[in-house]
């Protein structure tokens, strides 16, 4: 607007000093400007005069024509979006507010039937899957093609841009999300492994740690010896989290040359010895650290403020990188056997942190009962224990559950010692089998009077238990325990919690 | 009034209120509830020994409200909820007599009603309303002669103030300012006194602070200007005048002397804002369906009371309004009935400047365009919204939430979409796309 710019170095130093120009303009706003120049006798007056007339012509004017360029537009859905009103009605609450289990178990439930969100919640489901990164994987599917495009304007949620689902291959790879490149590396692998790893090894330099290491493990599928080589090289990455995941993968191929190398190294340390009547066998860890064992990905020094010794690390080190089976191969024994052992070495720690790390990583289920059955609590307190509890079968976990409920002390509070652990080894989108539920709520409720947790913590445990429960015996559980939670913002949470699992149908 | 969340929801007087009432929406807290035709009743337990008694009239196009609680908020949340409830779950009212307490209550509204009625339906003596009409006749013309007296004074200040020149203004100015404002305020002259203070906020404020402030004391001198020579201004543009002043009108000056109209309306946007501390402004505005003819409702609340009259927005009415007379589009609800259809009127960009420069052209002063766009695309650029619209692109003003709502409403295709234009910005309100709705949160 030049014609304000003409009148405003006299507004600025002051009309006093300053005559106010007459803009240069025709048509009729000059002549208005004119009349109200002429119009005033005084110089402020004058200038007040054709301010009035800009400001007001101006504003009726309107804005200049601009081009107002802007990207494409999303594309049109695939799926259809849930229409059902009460689970509508309830989706503000859950995206917000419900419990982490709760979210699991619906989003779940909406992928499996092939649904997306409706474009209203996108916002805050992206919000929430911005924040949980424990979510982003379960609500992905849910995003539909608005979602994904919206995604794609803001960059905090730029995780979520991926591509559709039907687009072609070479797309889908170059420029989808990594929950997606996860998906078609894994399926690529089960039909042809050999071109999946040879993908894998064209894109690695140009990803970051925590890319390179989800990609790494869908390697999973379709193992072969043929990749040991990358695994091998992998083993020395920069990153922490890559060289854990290429040294699980290795730990499947027993017949390669890594486990072949890393059981030589075992075997030199452990030796028979003729006891009696029986033969022992007897463990020494090394005495030194042979600078070859560096290839192999083993560290020399031991990190300060470990409990374990030089020795012991170095011991602890080799002992990680056999599969359990190893054990059980080359000593004869079976792994109760190996564990009773164990405890008898000078060298039990260092074993045990070993076997429970592998045992993570290659989820042995008769070694995971083995431990569990025959390690005292002092060598395998509550929390690994509930790790390992996590890697068997749901049927097999509960069935340890109740053994351990029975087991109970008389004054001990089950709240306390059992709910934790079940809640820590539940898989998202699972459910607890309808008898466990049945006999839990009887111990809760039978040892009510025992609870020494406070209302807080014990409030948040059964709100999480409720998430996990058998629906049948949901409603039970909230009758018990709803009145102590009247006049509480927690009812309100609970109801919630209950209407959804009923809109849900599970 | 018809019963469900939306509506009920929107006669809260905040968003705590609102959230409070969801979480008294569980029968386990109310022990009695109970309805008929006209009325809802509850006991809901509270804090106290005596659960708290609310009830809630319904037979009026607004619902009346009273509780026990000792809660300043106007409707409470014990009230909110129970119409929650009602809305939600009218399956647990037990439908039947009211007690005594509602049926009391009930009984003194409708004596209250009739009370009123009788008085403005009685016939006042011929020289009674003579000489009342003269008195505010005479009345009318000592506060034009006060305004009056205001625009000189006002025009005065102007000119010294330009004399001394803009450059010069900071801080030890503002009392200056702030006494000139006092001094509208003191001539009755509230709405120039508001204008005043608001061009002193923008003061030194962004790079193009001196343009923006002529614009503003430039509008100012028009007002006074146009004071100076009343006698020869239409009745319209004196009602202009007035208004911008800040001087109200009766609803029977509106009735005499402003226009009516009958039409289909529907309810375009609904902008709520917060002015001066805890005053509440609602603007809802409205497009006429035959006429073209757009108008705007204005409401304050103040304090914790909700609005008077509920209003949902992308609603429609059949109804007569009538328009202030004084070329702002102002209007009043006189009659209301159901049934009608939200229409999207389709306008081009340039027929909707054009209206808006008509409408300027009658009251200069006008703060807020309503603006429909028939086909217009929200875009993100540098992280700021803009609207691309025919061949213009129009910077939007909204808050972050809002702002992804309306993107996901869209998903870069275009949308119908209503705004207030204040000269620089567009503010949206509501918008229809190919799969659903936007609104505006509410502040």
């Amino acid at each position: 607007m030049s014609l304000w710019a003409e009148l405003i170095p006299a507004a600025m130093v002051g009309t006093a000093r300053q005559m106010p120009p007459l803009p240069g303009t025709a048509g009729e706003i000059g002549e208005t400007l004119q009349a109200a120049h002429a119009a005033a006798p005084a110089a402020a007056g004058k200038l007040l005069g054709m301010a009035a007339v800009l400001a007001t012509c101006g504003r009726a004017a309107g804005p200049q024509p601009a081009p107002g360029e802007y990207g494409a537009a999303a594309d049109s859905e695939s799926l259809p979006a849930i229409a059902e009103p009460a689970l509508l009605a309830l989706l503000p609450w859950l995206l917000q507010e419900a419990p982490l289990r709760l979210q699991q178990l619906v989003f779940i439930d909406f992928a499996g039937q092939g649904r997306r969100l409706p474009y209203a919640m996108l916002p805050a489901a992206l919000e929430l899957a911005r924040a949980n990164v424990a979510l982003r994987e379960f609500i992905q599917p849910l995003l539909g093609a608005r979602g994904r495009w919206l995604a794609g304007q803001n960059p905090a949620w730029r995780f979520a841009a991926g591509v559709g689902e039907s687009a072609p291959e070479a797309v889908l790879w170059s420029e989808g999300s990594t929950a997606q490149r996860c998906a078609l590396l894994r399926a690529e692998r089960q039909r042809d492994p050999a071109a999946g790893r040879e993908r894998l090894v064209a894109t690695l330099a140009e990803l970051h740690a925590r890319e390179r290491g989800e990609l790494l493990a869908e390697l999973i599928h379709g193992l072969q010896l043929a990749d040991e080589p990358l695994l091998l090289d992998l083993l020395r990455d920069r990153a922490r989290e890559v060289r854990d995941i290429a040294r699980t993968l290795l730990l499947r191929l027993p017949d390669g040359e890594f486990a072949a190398r890393a059981g030589e190294r075992m075997a030199v340390c452990l030796h028979q010895e003729r006891r009696l009547l029986r033969k022992v066998w007897l463990l020494e860890a090394p005495e030194a650290f042979v600078p070859a064992w560096a290839n192999d990905g083993l560290v020399a020094d031991r990190p300060k403020n470990d409990s374990l010794g030089e020795r012991a690390w170095w011991l602890y080190q080799l002992a990680r990188q056999l599969a359990p089976g190893w054990w059980c191969a080359h000593t004869g024994l079976s792994p109760e056997a190996l564990l009773h052992w164990a405890q008898g070495t000078d060298w039990v720690e260092a074993l045990l942190r070993a076997w429970r790390e592998t045992l993570l990583l290659t989820a042995d289920a008769p070694w995971v009962e083995a431990m569990l059955a025959v390690l005292p609590a002092k060598l395998l307190p509550p929390a690994a224990a509930a790790e390992l509890l996590a890697l068997l079968p749901c049927d097999k976990r509960e069935k340890y559950w109740l053994a351990s409920l029975r087991e109970l002390p008389e004054t001990a509070d089950p709240l306390l010692l059992v709910l934790p652990k079940i809640l820590v080894a539940h898989e998202p989108g699972a459910m607890l089998s309808a008898g466990f539920s049945a006999d839990l709520l009887a111990h809760l409720v039978a040892h009510a009077e025992r609870q020494t947790t406070q209302a807080y913590q014990q409030r948040l445990w059964l709100l999480d238990l409720s998430c996990i429960i058998h629906p049948t015996v949901l409603p039970q559980l909230l009758d018990v325990f709803g009145p102590s939670l009247a006049g509480t913002p927690w009812l309100h949470a609970f109801e919630q919690l209950l209407r959804t699992r009923q809109a849900l149908g599970r | 009034m018809t019963l469900n969340n939306e509506a009920v929801l929107a006669l809260a007087p905040d968003a705590a209120s609102a959230s409070a009432a969801r979480a008294l929406v569980s029968p386990g807290k109310w022990p009695l509830l109970g309805r008929n035709d006209g009325a809802v009743w509850g006991e809901c337990k509270g804090s106290g020994a005596k659960p708290y008694q609310t009830q809630v009239d319904l037979r009026a196009s607004a619902p009346a409200f009273r509780c026990s609680c000792p809660s300043r908020k106007f409707p409470c949340k014990h009230a909110l909820a129970l119409l929650l409830l009602c809305a939600q779950q009218a399956t647990l009212f037990t439908i039947g007599e009211p007690p005594a307490w509602v049926a009391e209550w009930l009984l003194s509204r409708d004596a209250k009603e009739e009370k009123q009625a009788a008085k403005a339906a009685a016939p006042r003596s011929e020289e009674a309303s003579a000489g009342s009409a003269e008195k505010s006749r005479q009345r009318a013309g000592q506060r034009w002669e006060k305004l009056e007296n205001a625009a000189r004074e006002l025009s005065i200040w102007l000119h010294d103030r330009l004399d001394q020149g803009l450059g010069m203004l900071g801080p030890a100015q503002m009392g200056d300012w702030q006494a000139q404002a006092a001094r509208l305020v003191d001539a009755q002259a509230p709405g120039l006194a508001a204008r005043l203070l608001e061009a002193a906020d923008g003061i030194r404020q962004g790079e193009d602070w001196p343009e923006r402030l002529l614009q503003r004391l430039g509008g100012l001198y028009l007002w006074c200007l146009a004071m100076a020579r009343r006698g020869e201004l239409s009745e319209e543009t004196q009602g202009a005048l007035r208004s911008v002043a800040g001087w109200p009108f009766e609803k029977a000056e509106i009735l005499a002397t402003g226009e009516q109209l009958r039409d289909s309306w529907s309810v375009v946007g609904i902008a709520q804002e917060e002015v001066d501390g805890k005053l509440l402004e609602r603007r809802v505005w409205l497009q006429g369906a035959q006429s073209g003819q757009r108008a705007l409702l204005l409401d304050h609340a103040y304090g914790g009371r909700g609005f008077a009259e509920p209003w949902l927005g992308q609603t429609a009415f059949a109804g007569t309004l009538a328009f202030f007379p004084d070329a702002s589009g102002r209007a009043l609800v006189l009659s209301q009935e159901g049934g009608a259809q939200m229409q999207w009127p389709s306008t081009t960009p340039e027929q909707e400047w054009d209206a808006q420069a008509q409408a300027l052209a009658r009251s200069p002063w006008l703060r807020w365009q309503p603006l429909i766009a028939a086909a217009a695309t929200p875009f993100l650029r540098d992280g700021r919204a803009y609207l691309a619209w025919g061949d213009y692109c129009l910077p939007l003003l909204l808050g972050e939430r809002d702002q992804w709502t309306l993107l996901a409403c869209s998903g870069g295709h275009a949308l119908k979409l209503m705004g207030e234009w204040d000269g620089h910005a567009l503010h949206p309100l509501s918008a229809e796309g190919a799969d659903g709705r936007w609104q505006r949160s509410l502040a």
